[in-house]
């Protein structure tokens, strides 16, 4: 079961003791288990068997989301499979597609995407002419390849293009990310990928990123439940204390939500009403970064002065689950979102609905 | 685990939804979607309307006479009264004291109450709360004592929604006070409201309105086949009784309906949409709880300990959309309007509920089971604390 498999190898690979380990390798994340990863077909998961995929869909995405998130994993997954690959599988042409997508699974390149872009595209011989830049284009420190929005098409560019300068940095909260800036890069037709495929992309790194969200928070509500047990003041464990229980229960309430929310992404990968999609990410994505917020925040606070300290993983899930609210559009802009989208509920009657 | 709706379902939506339009009285519909009160009347036509349907007892087996809905559909009907708006069938005679008396009850008590209960040929109030007996309900006080054919029943019985339009109340009294556990000397009992000794109190709520009543026992006589379940064994059949709100409790239907009113009433402000937006987010998500929890009791008779989740999220966005109402009537909400004052024209928001229903919600977590006494249940049976 890919459940079992994804959490055996989480728990062997990844306990916290080694993460830091991880993080000290070269590239930033363990190559041992990206290799592994790619082993294991998870690189593989989402994409089309036409295309060398085992054509999985949004549930197992969403397994493979908690087991990241639950164990803080830094390998590119999100910027590599989940983005680009997203983007390139649906968006570029067949031949292209597989092309790109092969070295991409087998975690040879590491791809990233930009989600945050001001670039011009102008039609030269053969192609275009990128110009502009792009900031916190996750994965982009260690990506060979990118994936571009400009104007209303989407363009693969290698890393080693003319003209593409790439500044990469550490994120806090793990992995890496890259500012870049395009003076006179050129890509060929061949390049394109189609505009929808951008957006499905985002839409499935928000539903990973649900699912990251949903796999950390319950992790660190697991945590801070069994050290109100365990640790001991005023000569009784301080889960004796009503309003740490209170507290513990709100996290709760939150932490279903945080579940429910990631279920919810997972189903909407198969919705085919667009306009659908939009509303439920960004309800997705609105959600998990006010739950997120208020976990990070409530777990370090209920395990008292080491809840600070970098040693306790409760101070990394803190970090990463502060990141995840940030990234992809935050929970104020996905609440505009949703508004301008017009919400769930119509102000008409509900009886004159059909 | 699939939680969409089958085809099957959807279609029993629209079947319900239909009913309601086609059978639901427009007086006491328009009454609804302003938020004011139906009258009893108005209540007991539109039960009636559903029981003839067979709908009037969504959550009854079908041995009780319920119409024997998977839990999907139970929901599903109850969402959509919730949205239409229309009134729920009356909650102390369906949600409790029905289930009551078809579990623990006599032949004869099942033959003499059931049908007349969903029918509503007997409105039920409920003889729970007492003034040092609201979270601890186990201190109530109104005595009971055995006097040949009948129980004699003395007490005083706080907060008893709408027993002014009561026939009958059911009540906890303490059968023995001299129990080793206090739970352990509790009887449940059905009075008839029209006992000599019986005295009926309005208490006037926040809201201006006459909901709730104090209920004054001197003597009361009460035969012994009054009795449900076995002497001083009332407990059980009250933690029964607790137990047996599951699908609609987080009654997200009524906070859509919340929000329908706000973008009626400020659609075209930025800063309010962003605001219901908020609240369209979290309840979107709730309801996938929702259904995860639908999904995980199919079959399952067992309340699922995560109802508490439900109800504490449940109802903080109620709250939450009931306040963002009176932000966006502004503060024209203040002046006060009867709710017996005229219809306004067509397509007028109604402003006069919105400060009362805004005041009068604050209730919602309190009654119950107050949120604070859930958290403490979640945090013990969920999480093992405590």
């Amino acid at each position: 079961m890919l459940k079992d498999s994804v959490e055996r190898l989480v728990s062997e690979r990844y306990p916290f003791e080694k993460r830091a380990e991880h993080a000290a390798e070269p590239r930033g994340f363990s190559e041992a288990m990206w290799e592994e990863m790619a082993e294991l077909g998870l690189t593989a998961l989402p994409f089309g068997e036409q295309l060398g995929g085992l054509g999985l869909g949004g549930v197992e995405m969403m397994i493979v989301g908690e087991a990241v998130g639950r164990g803080l994993l830094l390998e590119p997954y999100l910027s590599s499979i989940v983005l680009a690959g997203t983007a390139i599988a649906q968006g570029a042409e067949d031949g292209e597609a597989a092309a790109r997508l092969s070295a991409i699974m087998t975690g040879e390149t590491v791809a990233a995407l930009a989600d945050h872009a001001t670039i011009t595209a102008s039609v030269v011989d053969g192609g275009v002419r990128l110009d502009g830049a792009a900031t916190m284009v996750l994965g982009g420190d260690q990506a060979a390849l990118f994936v571009l929005p400009a104007g209303n098409s989407g363009w693969m560019v290698s890393a080693d293009a003319p003209g593409l300068r790439v500044r990469g940095y550490r994120l806090h909260g793990g992995g890496g990310a890259a500012d870049l800036t395009l003076e006179g890069v050129r890509v060929g037709a061949e390049a394109h990928v189609a505009v929808q495929a951008m957006t499905r992309a985002i839409e499935a790194g928000i539903a990973f990123l649900a699912a990251e969200a949903a796999g950390a928070t319950r992790a660190a509500l697991d945590l801070t439940v069994g050290y109100l047990k365990t640790r001991e003041q005023f000569g009784k464990p301080i889960g004796s204390n009503q309003a740490l229980q209170h507290r513990a229960a709100e996290l709760l309430v939150e932490v279903e939500q945080a579940s429910s929310a990631a279920i919810y992404a997972a189903l909407l990968a198969e919705e085919y009403d667009p306009a659908e999609r939009a509303r439920g990410t960004a309800a997705v994505k609105a959600v998990i970064g006010k739950v997120g917020r208020f976990v990070a925040q409530q777990t370090v606070q209920l395990h008292g002065g080491i809840g600070v300290s970098e040693e306790h993983i409760i101070s990394h899930y803190f970090r990463r689950l502060t990141a995840i609210g940030m990234l992809l559009g935050g929970t104020d802009a996905q609440l505009k979102r949703l508004a301008d989208l017009g919400g769930f509920t119509r102000p008409r009657a509900h009886l004159d609905l059909a | 685990m699939d939680l969409r709706f089958t085809a099957e379902e959807e279609a029993f939506r629209r079947e319900v939804r239909a009913f309601i339009r086609d059978n639901l009285d427009p007086v006491t519909h328009r009454k609804m979607v302003d938020g004011r009160v139906p009258t009893k009347d108005e209540i007991v036509a539109w039960q009636r309307a559903l029981n003839r349907r067979g709908w009037a007892t969504p959550s009854w087996p079908k041995e009780a006479g319920g119409p024997g809905f998977s839990a999907a559909e139970r929901y599903i009907f109850l969402d959509e009264l919730h949205q239409a708006p229309a009134p729920e069938p009356l909650s102390f005679n369906v949600g409790m004291i029905g289930p009551v008396i078809h579990a623990f009850g006599t032949s004869a008590q099942k033959e003499r109450f059931l049908a007349a209960t969903a029918n509503i040929d007997i409105w039920w109030a409920q003889g729970f709360s007492e003034q040092s007996a609201g979270s601890d309900l186990a201190a109530l006080r109104t005595t009971a004592r055995r006097e040949g054919d009948a129980y004699v029943v003395d007490g005083h019985k706080l907060w008893q929604g709408m027993a002014h339009h009561a026939d009958w109340m059911f009540t906890l009294v303490r059968t023995d006070p001299g129990a080793p556990k206090r739970q352990m000397g509790i009887s449940f009992l059905l009075i008839d409201l029209r006992s000599p000794g019986i005295t009926i109190r309005p208490i006037v709520t926040l809201d201006g309105r006459h909901e709730v009543n104090e209920v004054f026992l001197d003597e009361v006589r009460v035969p012994l086949d009054c009795l449900v379940g076995a002497e001083n064994a009332g407990w059980d059949v009250t933690k029964f009784l607790l137990s047996n709100e599951r699908t609609g409790i987080a009654r997200i239907g009524m906070t859509k309906h919340l929000i329908r009113r706000v973008k009626r009433l400020a659609g075209t402000d930025e800063a309010m949409m962003r605001k219901a937006a908020a609240i369209e987010a979290e309840l979107k998500i709730l309801e996938i709880t929702q259904l995860r929890i639908l999904d995980a009791q199919q079959g399952s008779n067992t309340p699922d300990p995560r109802s508490s989740v439900l109800k504490l999220k449940g109802v903080e966005l109620r709250q939450a959309a009931s306040e963002l109402l009176l932000e966006a009537a502004g503060p024209k909400a203040l002046e006060v309007v009867g709710d017996d004052e005229p219809f306004g024209s067509g397509d007028d928001e109604w402003l006069g509920t919105i400060m009362p229903n805004y005041a009068i919600l604050r209730a919602a977590s309190i009654y119950g089971g107050s949120s604070e006494v859930q958290k403490t249940i979640v945090a013990k049976t969920l999480l093992g604390l405590g």
